[in-house]
């Protein structure tokens, strides 16, 4: 795809958002595949199989408020799962909820990149993607 | 120098004079026969007046010396002291600076002659008689705040109580045993205070214990218990001392203050609520729809247009659908000041079955009621039929697949409150995960696409609104309880 992530994840139970946000990545050209999750149970389960080794996601874009498992929880079972994983995972937290304390638990989180906060609009978007391009380009090299 | 009246005293005594005056006290001796009266220099001393300056009389004393209420004491104490005997009495007499309390031991020695001493008493007598106003009104003080002592003497290992601290265990008679009086403290109290006693014997350490006890008139209240060491030089404990008082009043304060706070911050939460799915849920929803707007509007493919317009239409309806929710809690607040009439559970409860009756039977249901115990109750009837319908659609609902739902619902009344419990034997909640939530707003347990998470939210409004409380117990794959207090039966009867 040259110029477009490879595999992006959203882990998010609202499916309005989910079609909006796959109709807008096709448009956009931004990437190839994205495969999305109900909740972050489905998602870690994903994860923490090591068969699924060879498709793991560049991006995850992560809700907070979400039924089974939430954004946070997904995040502690991330911490375990992330030493088996054969490449590095950016994700970026994505949710309506404008709750201080979120904000500062994902600040001081090594694990999250960034704080998104819905609605997402398109030049946002654009701009995570590109951030997380140049990011991986002196991996390539 | 004459210290003495020379009539008074033979010249071979004056030693004796000399101690007697130098005692700051007087000598008087008086003819019964005569009234002939003789007073030593200390008697005009000690009343404050040099010898010979007021006039040396039976007559003078009686009327100008001594006070006028105190006369009758001191002409009996002249005509009644037998011979040989001692008397003394207390009077007021005339000084200089004006009436001071003197004392007077008076002694007949021959018949006919009385002698006696005088000396001033005053400050002794002042401070006697402070004492005892003190007392009545310490003991004023500490019946009005309820205060009673208590002591233990440690080498005895007895009890001693005040009358006030009987007054408040309500008991006719003292108790003496430790035992005794630990034994009127409830059960859940009684080690505590003999802990407390026997750590303040060992080590001294005080204590201040809010306790409860059962009085001798079977009466239950809070008292504080309060108590220091006496310790002697070696440091040891030799008496405990120590306080009771009544607390009851200031502890019912502080439970209906609690329970105050229960309800503002339930409030509170209920308002926290509120405002999550404000800002949350509609920020969703409306941000959903300018992405779909924006799709819309990029968008050249008209089939996809289509597509995405299918999608505006259901996100305003459901924006449609929350802002009636929002009405509807809105109201329960602004509703709860209505009027509340006799309804009779099983009536309501019938209708409520009437009207789900498709949902009840499609779903093979057993519905089943008793309201025998307690068969009716004043309440607001739109909210007891939608806390009823929310709670048996709910039931219907989440049952379980692989059995026939059964689902029960009686009321009772139970230390005079009304409850209401719903069971049901259907998928149940996992508490542990969603304890906290399961009244809140827009909280669904279960991936059913009718689940709007909006109905158990609404159902502890109406409850709380009114003074309420709605709890519930669940085992997942078992069934789930929800158990309803209506306040007490005294408002709701």
């Amino acid at each position: 795809m040259g110029n477009a992530l490879q595999t992006v994840w959203i882990v998010d139970d609202d499916e309005i958002y989910k079609y909006g946000f796959r109709k807008f990545v096709a448009m956009k050209q931004l990437c190839g595949n994205v495969v999305d999750f109900n909740n972050g149970r489905d998602a870690v389960d994903f994860l923490a199989d090591p068969r699924n080794n060879e498709s793991l996601p560049d991006v995850i874009f992560l809700d907070i408020d979400m039924p089974q498992m939430n954004g946070w929880d997904f995040i502690k079972a991330f911490e375990y799962v992330k030493i088996h994983l054969s490449r590095k995972i950016s994700i970026f937290m994505v949710t309506s909820s404008l709750s201080y304390k979120d904000i500062v638990r994902v600040k001081n989180h090594s694990d999250i990149t960034e704080y998104i906060i819905k609605p997402v609009n398109s030049q946002q978007f654009s701009l995570v993607f590109s951030d997380v391009l140049n990011s991986q380009t002196p991996a390539h090299y | 120098m004459s210290l003495f009246e020379s009539y008074l005293f033979t010249d071979d005594t004056p030693n004796l004079a000399e101690i007697i005056n130098s005692t700051n006290g007087g000598v008087w001796e008086i003819d019964l026969y005569t009234r002939n009266v003789i007073w030593s220099v200390g008697f005009y001393k000690v009343l404050g007046y040099e010898p010979g300056e007021i006039e040396c009389s039976y007559q003078y004393f009686v009327d100008h010396l001594i006070y006028y209420e105190d006369k009758g004491i001191f002409l009996e104490s002249l005509n009644h002291t037998g011979l040989g005997s001692l008397r003394v009495y207390d009077v007021r007499l005339l000084t200089k600076i004006g009436y001071q309390w003197y004392q007077s031991a008076i002694q007949k020695y021959t018949d006919g002659k009385l002698v006696g001493t005088l000396i001033n008493i005053h400050q002794f007598k002042i401070s006697q008689l402070q004492l005892a106003t003190d007392n009545i009104f310490v003991t004023d003080t500490n019946k009005l705040i309820k205060l009673g002592r208590w002591e233990i003497v440690v080498a005895t290992n007895k009890l001693v109580t005040s009358k006030e601290a009987l007054d408040i265990f309500e008991l006719q008679q003292s108790i003496y045993s430790l035992n005794e009086l630990y034994n009127l403290f409830l059960p859940q109290y009684k080690s505590l205070v003999a802990d407390a006693v026997q750590i303040c014997v060992t080590i001294g350490r005080p204590f201040d214990l809010d306790v409860q006890l059962k009085t001798g008139k079977n009466r239950i209240v809070w008292v504080k218990m309060k108590a220091v060491a006496e310790i002697d030089k070696y440091g040891k404990c030799f008496l405990v001392k120590g306080v009771v008082q009544d607390i009851s009043l200031s502890k019912q304060y502080e439970t209906e203050l609690k329970s105050s706070l229960t309800y503002v911050n339930e409030q509170n939460k209920r308002l926290e609520n509120f405002a999550h799915i404000v800002s949350h849920n509609l920020r969703s929803y409306v941000g959903n729809l300018q992405i779909m707007v924006n799709l819309h509007k990029e968008s050249n493919n008209a089939e996809e247009r289509l597509e995405v317009f299918s999608h505006i239409e259901t996100i305003s309806a459901t924006l449609g659908t929350m802002i009636e929710h929002l009405n509807e809690i809105v109201q329960v607040d602004s509703e709860k000041n209505n009027n509340k009439t006799v309804i009779f559970f099983e009536l309501l409860f019938r209708s409520i079955v009437n009207a789900l009756q498709s949902n009840i039977q499609s779903a093979d249901a057993i519905v089943q009621y008793d309201f025998s115990q307690c068969p009716a109750v004043k309440y607001l009837p739109a909210y007891l039929e939608s806390i009823f319908h929310n709670l048996l659609s709910n039931a219907i609902k989440y049952r379980h697949p692989d059995r026939r739902p059964i689902i029960k619902c009686e009321s009772r009344i139970e230390n005079n409150d009304i409850h209401i419990t719903f069971e049901d034997n259907g998928m149940g909640i996992d508490l542990e995960k969603y304890g906290s939530k399961i009244f809140g707003m827009y909280e669904t347990f279960h991936r059913k696409s009718d689940s709007q998470g909006i109905g158990l939210y609404i159902t502890r409004n109406q409850i709380e609104a009114l003074g309420g409380t709605i709890n519930v117990e669940s085992i997942v794959n078992v069934g789930t309880k929800f158990i309803i207090k209506l306040a007490s039966s005294r408002d709701l009867l």
